[in-house]
Order: C-alpha cells, then structure tokens, then sequence
C-alpha cells in the first residue's frame, strides 16, 4: 500500500555521496549523481560542508515481494527491473514516474506524492492499494 | 461432434474442437463475405467479419468459442457498423523481455528456436494460427503482438521472421465467387473433414485432397453465387471444367511484410519468407485487388496514364492499401508491371502496423498525461472547487463565488493555494556568481532575509519565466519559478550551474505553500503564532500553526501577502487551521480565476499570457527588473544589441467600459495595431482593465484604440493602488 515515506533529501557531491557510510538501515535511492533521497532518517557526515541535508515527505512508497512487482511491472512497465541486487530503476509505470528500490527479496515502489493518488487509479484494483 | 455453438448473423453455428471460426462457418456452407478465394491464413480479405463487436477480425486466425457473436461485413463494401453497445474496453498489455522474438511457429521458426535455445537464448515464438498476430516491428527491436488475452509488447535483442509465404491468390474473372479455395485451404479443410465436393485442381495441385487437376493457365472462374466451372487455355483453346469447387495452387510469394519493417534493425528473415517472390503470369482481366476493388482494366488505364512504378500504380489505384496490405495484389501488379517492361523494384520498407487494430488495441499500455495534484487537491474538492488543468497541475479554478472569493482578498482575508509554485534552493562557493549569471538583476545586493523579483530570459534576452530570489544565508538561496515554467527552469539552471560549484535542489513537491492575503493577513498570521514577521519582500522562519514555515512577504494579489512554504506533509492541517482562525474574519479560499484578476489589476504579469517569445523586459516595460550594470548576465548582450533599435511594440495597460475576450484584436483607424493578453472586470474600478500588446503608430503608443468596437483609453499600469501602499501595509 503505498504511504508516506520518511526521508531525508541529500543534494552534494558525487564524491560525498560515494564516500558515505550508510547506515544499512536506511535505503538510499542515487536518483542522480549528486543527489539521493535516504528513506529514513540517518544520514551519516558528508564530506561537503555545503551539502543540502532536508526531510523530505514528499514520497510515497510499498514495499512488495519481488515476485509480485515483476508480475506488476509486466502489466505496467515497458522494462523489466535489472538483474543486479540491490538496484535502483526509474522509469514510467503506467505513464507516471516511479523508482523501484530492489533488493534480495523485496522491492520498493517510490512515487511522488503529487501522482500517487492518479497511480492507484491507473493500476489495476489491488495494485500498491 | 459439437463442442459448442456461436451465433452468425442471429443464427447457431456448431464448431468443433479446434476449429477457427471460419472453419465452423465452411463446415455450414457459409462463405463470411459472400465469395473470394479463401486462404484459411490470415493473409487475403475474405474471411473478415465483425467478431463480438471488433470489425475486420480475419475469422480464420479466431479460435471458434462459446457465445461468441459474429456478424458478416456488409456484402455491399459499406462500413461495418461500429457496436452501439457496451462501453469502451480496455485492452490488457503485457511487456516482456527476451533475447530472441520468433515471428511463426512453422519448420523454419521452430528450427531456429531450437538454435536459439542451444545458445542458452531467452526465446519466445509467436504463431498467427494460435491467434498471436504480430502486428509490427519497431526500433528497439519491440516487437507488437495482439493475442486472444490483449496486446504483448516484447523487447528484445534479435528478432526472427520465419512468417513464411502466401499462396498467390486467382486474379481473373469469376475470382470473387464461393468455393474457390487455395492448395493449402484445401488441405486443411480436408484434414478438418470438410467435404469440398467435386473439385478441380488447378496449378499445384493439393497433397491428399481428392480432386481433378487440370492443365493450362487459368481463365475464369464461371457460376453465379457458387463456383459451377473452372475455364483454363491449352494451347489456345479454352476447356471448360465443371466442378463444385476450385482448388487453385498458383506458387507461393514471400510473406514478408514484417521483414520489411526491420531496416536497420537486428532482423533476419528465414525459410520461405526469405525466398524470392514467384511471377505469376500477367493477370489478362478481372479483379487483381479485392480490398480496393481495382481491376486489370484500371491498372492498364493507370499505365496509359504514364503510371510505370509500383509506388506510383499504388498510390493511383490504391491497390495493395486495402485490409490485406497488397498480400493478394502485389504479386499481380508485379506481374502486371514485368510483362510490360517496367523495372520492378527491391521490396520496399513496410511501416507499422500490419493489421487492423481497435483503438483499444492501439492505445493498449498509453496512458494520458500526467496532472500531479497538491497536498491540499482532495480540500478543494471537498470545498466543492471547480478544479482545472492549469500550468501542468490541477488547480482549483474557483470555489463557486468568484466575487465572493475576490472581496475576501481585497477586504478581508483569504488564502490560495500555491504549492504548483517552482521552489529550489542552491547553495554552494559559487552560487551567488551562479545566480548572477543566471538573473538580470543583481543578485549580490539582495542581502539575507530579503528577497526581490527577478526574470529569467535566455540567450536572445527573450524572457520565459520570472519568480523570486530569496537570499537565506551568504551562499544560500530559495528560488520561486512559475507553477508551468518551472520543470523548464529547473532544467536552465542545471544546464548552465554544471560549471558551478553549486548544489541544487529541486524541491517544488517537497514543499507546500499557501498564500494568506488580504488586509487581515497580517492579523492572521500573528493569530496562527507567527509573532515576528518579516517586512515587505523580506522572509523569514516561523511556525505558523504549529507548522515550520518560511514565510516569504510578497504581494501578486496587491494587498498584504504571506507566502507560506512548509512541509507538504502538514499543508492539510496548516490550511484547515488558517481556515478556523480566519472563520471570524470572513476568510473564503480563492481559486486561480479570482487571482488572475487580482493580479491583473496590479498589473502584475502572466508569463506566457503577456509576454511573447519575443519579450524583453524593455517591450514589456520591465526594464527596472534588468541591470546591466553589474556585469555579465545570460541575455545581456543580446539586450545591448536589442537596445538600439525602436521599440515596435510594448505591454500597456487599457481601460474600458465593458470587458472584451483575451486576445481581441486592437484598431486604430480600423487598422490592427495589437490585441489583448488578459481582460478582466474590476469591481473596485467598475471597470474592464487590459493589459495588451500594442504597436507603436508613427513612433508612438496610441492613446486610444477601439477594441471589439468600443474605445478603450491607455492608462497608467497598476490599475489598482499605484503605490503599493496596500501591499506594503
């Protein structure tokens, strides 16, 4: 079911974002090379004094197994979720913009808050709602 | 033995197991469209019909099913009619992903999915006669697939056409009568347990299919609805064969429509499709082309005319653009052409798509584009707002009173939301000198906590956005660009700040933002804990109730304004709590039709609506928001040089008694001299107020023009509170 995250929006260096120690417990989605957006809220010191560190609840995002986004994604998606774990993809599902965090066993579905209403609608009844 | 019944035109037909539909209609002496050779192959026009409301369905590529509904063409070649019934379906679309995509499941196509699977291959077959019709090509390789559960689109890295050849359909006298089938028809027609009757083979004949083969070149075929006699020559004397059937084997020509869509694609073409095609001697008279109705009589008049070229016969008879796509004629017209010595070219490319789709089919897996909504999109709703598709969002147009929502802002207190809003913050060693590259107007004098109104104009000096700059700290700046301008903006500034050692953050649907305004919107703010507030075109941090804000003061309505941007995660509590403290004041909401007049009299401008794509600031009068003192700037040498030359034409305010539409044209002396970007009625001037763009007569702005046939007067712009005293109150 897809529901607001809590995340922290990371703007620095390519460099600072590279060198960082994640804590494991947060996902860390490298939407570019100078930014990422930490679902969670432990971000560890960058090595950029002016990096842009805010939180961010403008996301929202489900969790779902990765057999089920697959099957999802083969209905929705004109690609496929990429072989290496973990992996970020973004692309168009259903003609909106998601990114889908995918790990061993799961897959995370990351949409932005101002779509996330008209993705429930474009998806068939039961998908990510 | 029956498996089931489908209904034909009101009546129950029995079908078998494994019978297309057509193969249960011949079983029952019924030819779907009257009469033509029929294929059993999916490649000529004359089995198609109206299956369960989808016209042009090739019935001999259906499965036959249960309750199926199936309807015949009109025989008159009218339009089948669209289905009056039911509402419009969504197809299904299912994407995959395999190395190779094999287009026919004969010889050839198994034997090269056994190749591919020896390679250890992800493979997936595709086969017409199990319903799966591939309807096209495309770069990638995509390739397109219309199957009984929906439409598949499939990426791969090589795709094989193994879609081996048509049988080369009569094209002679007689050739549009029943029971005139091909070699392979017969055979499977045969294997399937239909009796033809007595049959006469001509060309090659059909392996096991008791019939008559006869010698000579086809000539006709003779009967009235059914086929009674096949006429051959031999050695120039005609014999007349009667029959109850004609089985004609006239060669084969490769089926290879979807080989010629993969130009420059990684597609190989195997088995019979890959073949030369067979001539077919020269058709001497009938119908060459069912699907257009074109006759070897009209292909000799074309050539008459000087139409020698395959592309050219084409397009002056539309042969070969009919529901077969030139499956039955192109080899005629070949023929045709060859025997009069014309050269006959390499196969030409094919375009998508191959058969006939439904719209649904066409659109499977598109969607309409996207209109994010804000935050507070389900409040406007519940308040009943007219919500419309405005800038790139949903926006809520009005809330039912425009007047109401106008007399709120002017002398009360309301609120709007503006989250659409473009909202960045950089930051970083350079972004000070980043910021004064990209804005006119001197960046490095905007001290923190302050704010100004800036442009944004590209290389020609030509403006497409504006916004604000604020300034928070030394090296840190929050940006505003217009809710439409802004993913254009975002990608300006990330263009040229990649010199810079900046960072950027694009945080438009990160952050909320709503505007209280009004004279009250002071009182309101303090009400909701904002004790400290910052000055006219100053911002600052507060909490606004219980919600952390930065609160930037500004004014587009022209009366004392807060723009508070927040976490979009609270907008919903922060306007319903603004809506409770206000209640006692009067607060409305306001929608974007009460603000754009709002701002319309202020004079404020609508990027987009007053500027141009050739507005500078000077045309504009705008200049005050350049300076071209402080150095260099992106558009600055263009306005130099833009400078120098007289001004043709400038943004002006008019005024007058009635309130024309936008875009009305201005006369002067009943010549067009300019017209109108936005018009609006002012209930506090009771009267209608414009800006328009209008042209300079003999070197100057004309001081009236007549507009939709009344004269409106030019006027000083800000029509309401010249001095801003209200905004700065």
């Amino acid at each position: 079911m897809l529901e607001p995250l809590d995340c922290v929006r990371v703007v620095t260096t390519p460099a600072a974002l590279a060198g960082a120690a994640w804590s494991p417990e947060v996902v860390v989605l490298r939407t570019a090379p100078d930014e990422a957006i930490v679902v969670g809220s432990d971000v560890p010191p960058l090595d950029d004094p002016h990096a842009i560190i805010e939180s961010d609840r403008g996301w929202h995002g489900a969790w779902v197994e990765i057999s089920a986004a697959e099957t999802f994604l083969a209905s929705a998606a004109d690609w496929s979720l990429p072989e290496q774990r973990p992996a970020l993809a973004q692309g168009m599902v259903a003609g909106l913009s998601v990114k889908v965090w995918i790990d061993s066993e799961r897959a995370l579905f990351v949409v932005s808050h101002t779509v996330a209403d008209e993705l429930i609608e474009r998806l068939p009844p039961g998908w990510l709602s | 033995m029956s498996a089931g019944h489908f209904s034909y035109s009101g009546s129950s037909v029995p079908f078998e197991d494994g019978d297309s539909i057509l193969l249960a209609l011949t079983r029952a002496g019924v030819h779907p469209t009257g009469g033509g050779c029929l294929c059993f192959a999916g490649d000529c026009p004359h089995c198609l019909g109206t299956v369960d409301g989808v016209s042009y369905v090739r019935t001999c590529q259906v499965p036959a099913a249960e309750l199926q509904v199936v309807f015949p063409h009109p025989l008159d070649g009218s339009e089948p009619q669209l289905p009056t019934e039911g509402g419009p379906a969504t197809t299904p679309v299912e994407y995959r992903h395999v190395d190779v995509v094999i287009i026919g499941g004969g010889e050839s196509g198994r034997r090269s999915e056994l190749a591919a699977l020896a390679q250890n291959q992800t493979v997936a077959l595709f086969d017409a006669g199990r319903g799966e019709e591939v309807i096209g090509i495309y770069p990638g390789p995509v390739v397109v697939i219309r199957s009984a559960a929906g439409m598949i689109h499939i990426g791969c890295q090589e795709v094989v056409v193994a879609t081996g050849a048509s049988e080369i359909q009569p094209a002679c006298p007689g050739n549009d009568l029943g029971g005139i089938v091909t070699a392979r028809a017969a055979e499977l027609l045969h294997e399937a347990g239909v009796d033809l009757g007595r049959s006469v083979a001509v060309g090659s004949p059909p392996h096991g299919v008791p019939d008559t083969p006869v010698e000579g070149r086809l000539v006709r075929f003779e009967g009235t609805d059914r086929v009674e006699a096949v006429v051959v020559e031999v050695n120039g004397d005609e014999v007349r064969h009667p029959c109850e059937a004609a089985i004609v084997g006239l060669g084969l020509y490769p089926r290879d429509g979807l080989a010629r869509m993969g130009n420059g694609l990684p597609v190989s073409v195997v088995g019979e499709a890959s073949a030369e095609p067979t001539i077919p001697p020269p058709p001497q008279s009938g119908t060459v082309c069912p699907c257009s109705d074109v006759t070897v009589a009209d292909l000799e008049s074309v050539w008459e005319r000087g139409f020698h070229e395959l592309e050219l016969v084409k397009r002056a008879t539309l042969a070969g653009t009919g529901t077969c796509q030139g499956a039955v004629c192109l080899p005629h017209i070949r023929s045709f052409l060859n025997d009069r010595g014309a050269e006959l070219p390499a196969p030409f490319t094919a375009r998508p798509v191959s058969r006939q789709l439904t719209l649904g089919e066409v659109a499977a897996g598109n969607h309409h584009p996207s209109f994010p909504r804000t935050a507070l999109d389900p409040v406007h709703r519940e308040m009943g707002a007219e919500m419309d598709r405005i800038g790139g969002w949903w926006r809520p147009w009005t809330y039912g009173d425009l007047r109401a929502e106008y007399d709120a802002v002017r002398q009360r207190v309301s609120i709007g939301d503006v989250s659409t809003l473009g909202k960045m913050r950089v930051t970083g060693p350079d972004a000070e000198a980043f910021l004064q590259l990209i804005y006119p107007t001197d960046v490095a004098s905007i001290r923190p906590g302050r704010s100004r109104y800036v442009l944004m104009l590209n290389e020609a000096g030509y403006i497409f956005d504006d916004g604000l700059v604020s300034r928070e700290l030394n090296n840190t700046f929050s940006l505003t660009f217009t809710s439409g301008g802004a993913s254009h903006s975002e990608m300006w500034m990330r263009d040229w700040g990649s010199s810079y050692d900046v960072r950027i953050y694009n945080r438009t649907t990160s952050l909320g933002a709503i505007n209280v305004t009004g004279p009250l919107a002071s009182e309101l703010v303090r009400r909701a804990g904002a004790d400290e507030l910052p000055p006219y075109m100053g911002h600052a941090s507060a909490v606004v109730a219980g919600v952390p804000c930065q609160v930037f003061r500004l004014s587009f309505t022209g009366e004392v304004s807060f723009e508070l941007h927040h976490p979009v995660d609270r907008s919903v509590e922060l306007w319903e709590t603004l809506m409770e403290l206000g209640a006692d004041m009067g607060i409305l909401p306001h929608g974007l039709q009460a603000l754009e007049l709002l701002r319309l009299e202020k004079g404020h401008i609508l990027v987009g609506l007053d500027t141009d794509y050739d507005s500078t600031p000077r045309r504009i009068h705008h200049d005050w928001a350049v300076n071209m003192d402080k150095g260099d700037f992106l558009g600055r040498a263009s306005l130099l040089r833009t400078d120098q030359i007289p001004l043709d034409r400038m943004l002006v305010g008019l005024e007058m008694e009635r309130q024309p539409v936008d875009g009305a044209s201005l006369h002067l002396d009943g010549e067009y001299v300019g017209y109108v970007t936005s018009s609006g009625w002012s209930w506090t001037m009771d009267k209608a107020v414009m800006l328009a763009q209008l042209n300079l007569v003999g070197g100057e702005l004309p001081d009236a023009v007549m507009v939709e046939g009344m004269l409106a007067r030019r006027v000083p712009v800000p029509f309401y509170d010249p001095d801003g005293a209200r905004a700065r109150a």
